[in-house]
């Protein structure tokens, strides 16, 4: 046994040797593993998501590194010799591993500038959805019908990304047309009585209720409202049905697109009709 | 049929909180929670032998539903105050009404309502600024009467540490450390808020109770976070 494990591979490097440095190497990655499991477990909700999952992944790196090279001068390589002898080989790889060098460099400056954080909700690339997790390659968003969808870090990089959630409040808006034969002012105060009833329409900024164009049909009434980011669909959701009951109970239509014609030879016909 | 705050023992009872009522009915094993009032039911089963209910007011920032853990207070009328000057004043805020039940173990939070209309703000920009809890109330000199299911009050110490007359019109808070202290009659906290330019300020809340016999309440936030929960909110957006 003792002899099989004493048997060369290649250079100085015998099958013990080879066996001792998977066993550093896995070793790492169990450790690394176990320390990982359970520093999400302490640290649990005490701090952001996103900021966890960094700790974890550079704490889970770091052993893995440290594993390699440790396991390293097992495998008959000496790191110091490979910054040495990198030279061409280096280029070669650099050119071959462009694409891996680009998003991984791409992914440490989307985790220090922090454009999206994970569980922000951000349109990207022409895809939209919820950040699920931002890694050192790639990024991957559940899009709204809940696909699963892998963005390389260096395509979220270079491209314009908008995150819908970054910011702590946002604002949506309504059009509301109404008959020309309404009392705007009438029916400006029922809105802002019905947004002023939703706890999540924000009193400030305040909302904005303005006369906004005078349509073909209707008197349109434009309403702008702010809203915390969290609940911003739901605020949208509701409150436009809400608007439009009580507009309905107190007497005020929102019109059908309609057009009044006008015959050129009226007054003519009504003669012939005898009338 | 009982009115008030309070904690009582696990068992079948029937509680009156403003247009809310609460019962607790038991089941052969289990108990039923029920919270009713015009705006629906509340239905919830509590697996326990024996154990308590807590009711009492809690930090008001958990309806509809926790988006945020500030409290802005917009004084409806305006406070100049001169340069190095103190002064105590009362005001109000919104009481939200928690229900806990505790037995073996933790002390868990079954249920929140409350009587007083909820509306949400924002402090500062929609970039670096806060979502709060919006509440208007006079500052008052005296301790005002409120009706300790709708409203507590705040005794709020205002300190001018700015060289200039400074214009005072809100105050807001972290409401975590937020201590709230309850009797039949009062829903009281204690605050502080120093002011340190035209635009800038610092609050905090204090631990000390109106009057002997009050009882603290059960917070429903605790600075569980990791990252030292600062025992004061900067106001950089304007007092």
């Amino acid at each position: 046994m003792i002899d099989l494990l004493g048997v060369k591979i290649y250079g100085d490097v015998t099958i013990g040797n080879f066996l001792i440095a998977i066993f550093i190497i896995s070793f790492g990655v169990f450790l690394a593993k176990v320390l990982t499991t359970n520093l999400r477990r302490t640290l649990g909700d005490r701090i952001e998501k996103n900021q966890r999952e960094l700790v974890l992944k550079v704490v889970y790196y770091i052993i893995v590194l440290v594993a390699f090279l440790t396991a390293l001068p097992f495998l008959g390589l000496n790191p110091s010799g490979l910054l040495v002898a990198g030279g061409i080989t280096g280029i070669v790889l650099g050119f071959a591993s462009q694409s891996v060098v680009s998003n991984f460099i791409s992914g440490i400056f989307i985790l220090w500038e922090k454009p999206v954080k994970i569980g922000d909700q951000i349109s990207v690339a022409g895809i939209s959805g919820y950040v699920e997790d931002i890694g050192i390659m790639s990024t991957i968003v559940r899009t709204y019908d809940g696909l699963y969808v892998r963005i390389p870090n260096n395509t979220l990089f270079t491209s314009e990304i908008t995150n819908l959630t970054g910011n702590v409040a946002r604002r949506f808006e309504y059009v509301i047309g109404i008959r020309y034969s309404d009392d705007v002012d009438r029916a400006v105060e029922i809105i802002r009585g019905v947004i002023e009833k939703e706890p999540f329409a924000l009193k400030n900024p305040a909302p904005a209720i303005f006369v906004n164009d005078l349509g073909d049909s209707s008197v349109n009434i434009v309403v702008r409202i702010w809203s915390p980011v969290q609940v911003w669909y739901d605020v949208k959701m509701a409150l436009l049905s809400r608007i439009k009951e009580e507009l309905e109970k107190n007497g005020i239509e929102i019109p059908f697109p309609q057009r009044v014609i006008w015959f050129a030879n009226e007054p003519e016909m009504k003669h012939r009709r005898g009338e | 049929m009982k009115v008030g705050y309070g904690v009582y023992p696990l068992q079948e009872m029937e509680l009156k909180f403003g247009r809310h009522t609460l019962r607790i009915v038991k089941e052969s094993e289990v108990f039923r929670y029920i919270r009713e009032s015009k705006d629906g039911r509340v239905e919830k089963v509590l697996a326990s032998r024996e154990g308590k209910i807590a009711v009492n007011p809690v930090e008001p920032v958990n309806l509809p539903k926790n988006v945020t853990n500030y409290l802005e207070i917009n004084f409806k009328n305006t406070l100049l105050i001169e340069p190095g000057h103190r002064k105590t004043f009362f005001t109000t805020f919104p009481v939200e009404i928690g229900v806990f039940t505790t037995g073996k173990g933790d002390i868990e939070l079954i249920d929140v309502f409350s009587n007083v209309n909820l509306k949400y703000s924002l402090y500062g920009d929609p970039r670096n600024g806060v979502v709060c809890r919006y509440w208007e109330s006079e500052l008052y000199t005296n301790l005002p009467e409120r009706n300790p299911l709708e409203e507590g009050i705040m005794r709020i110490s205002i300190r001018n540490n700015f060289g200039e007359w400074v214009e005072v019109s809100r105050a807001v808070f972290n409401v975590y450390l937020m201590k709230i202290y309850y009797s039949d009659e009062m829903v009281f906290s204690n605050a502080e808020m120093e002011i340190l330019s035209k635009v800038s300020a610092e609050t905090k809340f204090l631990m000390d109770t109106m009057r002997d016999g009050m009882r603290k309440s059960v917070e429903v936030f605790t600075p569980r976070k990791v990252p030292v929960v600062t025992k004061r909110f900067f106001m950089e957006w304007g007092v």
